[in-house]
């Protein structure tokens, strides 16, 4: 007779979570020591090499960003790649755990996961470059603070953004990196092409044609007098238009993309 | 259990299922035959979670599969025809993918290894394609899980290894496991698979137990085509002709399972009008 165990939570599980997370590190060890042991060559090289130019106080912060940016996009685009992948879905969906679960370990490892990885991997090896610098050329760039203004909304920029790149890699069965940069390019132009029309309907007097004519606008007064509007109503217009901007980088598109990507991920069959 | 009520579903505009039918009972090793191209994995995938239903209902273990529920998918594994099998070593595998399967027994499972001349040490990607699909035998035996689906198990596999696929399947089966296989190869299924599916058309046309088979058909061998009204079909082999027939001796045969498949996908309102009737009336 069959020993029943104590039911579980169907929906989110912290035992079956930490197995996710333990078979996803342990299945791709490999990719990892290869991606850290790149990481800590170009750190060291990148920064002897700047050692020789030694002004550059925040020269670790930037490299750290720019690891972390292209780094995490390509590492979030490769994340459902075992969905996609015909030999490797069988075992991904029919492992036992939730779809929240399997989401949520995709979700925090391609984030957070990875900008602290990488915050632990460029950290020691900013230190022994710097270590190496200083015995060469007598001169260390200065490390970074992690937990500095700049740093932190640099990380959480990197996760609002990283989220476009997660919705990427469940859309897109191939080449999500790609595809997904190749989609942002595409809306940025059809925005700019929104915006530019809005502009050229909106300031029509100040065109000849597609030419602008030399009618230029000196001031706040004379802008919003050509609008018809008070100054302050445009100040205020413009400012509540900046921060509808804010509002939707930082607080809605990171949970709108991560809820369409649930979505989609749900109702992947293979 | 595993309750399939009036399932549709197809590939785009090519409808492959149009209200299947079917129920299956834990305690049996089910043969799922069928032509190429008509289901058989669709119909393992829609069972397992990883095809959703276009219309109907599927229910397993009391569970809908599409929702995918752990509480399902620890009672489930599932060897497909073409799988991978990470980089790691068989006993790496087992300490990350067992845990999953809270009745995982390990002590069964060091005994399926040994059966099968597999080692703890060894890397899963150096094994070759049939020694891969024994490892993964051997682990899905031992998951404890209620519902175990094999697409083609025995490709890739030598002779000895046929057997002992054969040994470990019978083995694995308990009371409470349905062990569903689905197969071309009919031979190296005979005397294990009971009962018997075949898929054609998108229905469900045959589901029997070999018992009630050779009780109401029997399959021989004559000199000559046989005209009589009995004769259900018949095919010329070498040295005459593999016949099936009513059985109104209530003598048994032995069911050759190709023969029946072709008898009752040639043959299938005869054959089963006369289950359906219980036989000669």
């Amino acid at each position: 007779m069959r020993v029943q165990g104590k039911k579980r939570n169907e929906y989110f599980n912290p035992g079956r979570f930490f197995l996710l997370f333990k078979r996803d590190f342990f299945t791709n060890y490999r990719s990892i020591i290869i991606s850290v042991s790149a990481i800590a060559g170009f750190v060291i090289f990148a920064s002897a090499i700047s050692s020789l130019n030694q002004n550059q106080g925040d020269f670790h912060l930037k490299l750290y960003f720019m690891l972390l940016y292209i780094g995490g996009f390509i590492v979030t685009s490769r994340a459902f790649k075992e969905l996609h992948n015909t030999q490797k879905s069988y075992t991904y969906v029919t492992l036992p755990g939730s779809l929240l679960e399997k989401f949520a370990e995709r979700l925090i490892s391609s984030s957070i996961g990875y900008a602290l990885g990488a915050l632990l991997v460029y950290s020691m090896s900013a230190a022994i470059s710097e270590s190496i610098n200083q015995l060469l050329f007598g001169y260390s760039h200065a490390l970074f603070n992690p937990l500095s203004r700049t740093f932190l909304i640099g990380v959480a920029a990197f996760v609002v953004i990283q989220s476009v790149f997660l919705a990427g890699s469940v859309f897109f069965k191939k080449n999500s990196f790609i595809k997904t940069i190749l989609m942002l390019t595409i809306l940025a132009i059809v925005l700019s092409v929104i915006a530019a029309l809005i502009a050229r309907f909106v300031f029509w007097e100040s065109f000849a044609g597609l030419q602008p004519t030399k009618q230029e606008f000196n001031s706040l007064r004379e802008l919003s007098g050509w609008l018809g509007m008070t100054e302050d109503g445009l100040q205020l217009f413009g400012r509540s238009l900046l921060l509808g901007i804010r509002i939707f980088f930082w607080a809605l598109l990171a949970p709108l993309c991560w809820i369409i990507s649930y979505l989609k991920f749900r109702k992947i069959e293979v | 259990m595993i309750k399939i009520k009036n399932l549709s579903f197809g590939y785009g505009k090519k409808k492959l299922f149009t209200n299947l039918n079917v129920q299956l009972e834990p305690g049996n090793i089910y043969g799922l035959l069928g032509k190429n191209g008509v289901g058989k994995t669709t119909l393992l995938k829609l069972i397992s979670g990883l095809r959703y239903p276009q219309d109907g209902d599927c229910e397993v273990l009391n569970y809908i599969p599409q929702k995918r529920l752990p509480g399902l998918l620890e009672e489930i594994y599932f060897i497909p025809e073409e799988f991978f099998v990470p980089p790691m070593t068989i006993k790496n595998y087992t300490q990350i993918y067992a845990p999953f399967y809270p009745r995982f027994n390990h002590k069964a499972f060091a005994e399926y290894l040994k059966e099968f001349n597999l080692d703890l040490k060894e890397k899963l990607t150096e094994l070759s394609y049939g020694q891969k699909k024994k490892f993964l035998l051997a682990f899905g035996s031992s998951t404890g899980c209620s519902l175990f689906i094999l697409d083609e198990p025995t490709n890739g596999l030598d002779i000895p290894s046929k057997s002992q696929f054969r040994k470990i399947l019978a083995s694995a089966l308990t009371d409470d496991r349905i062990i569903l296989v689905s197969t071309h190869q009919v031979r190296d299924m005979e005397n294990l698979i009971d009962p018997i599916i075949i898929l054609d058309d998108g229905q469900i046309i045959f589901n029997q137990y070999i018992h009630d088979v050779s009780k109401y058909l029997i399959i021989q061998m004559d000199q000559d085509l046989p005209v009589t009204d009995d004769v259900l079909y018949s095919a010329r082999v070498l040295g005459g002709y593999v016949v099936v027939k009513e059985n109104r001796s209530s003598e048994e045969s032995r069911i050759d399972l190709e023969t029946l498949f072709n008898a009752v996908t040639t043959n299938r309102d005869r054959i089963n009008d006369l289950f359906s009737r219980g036989g000669i009336t």
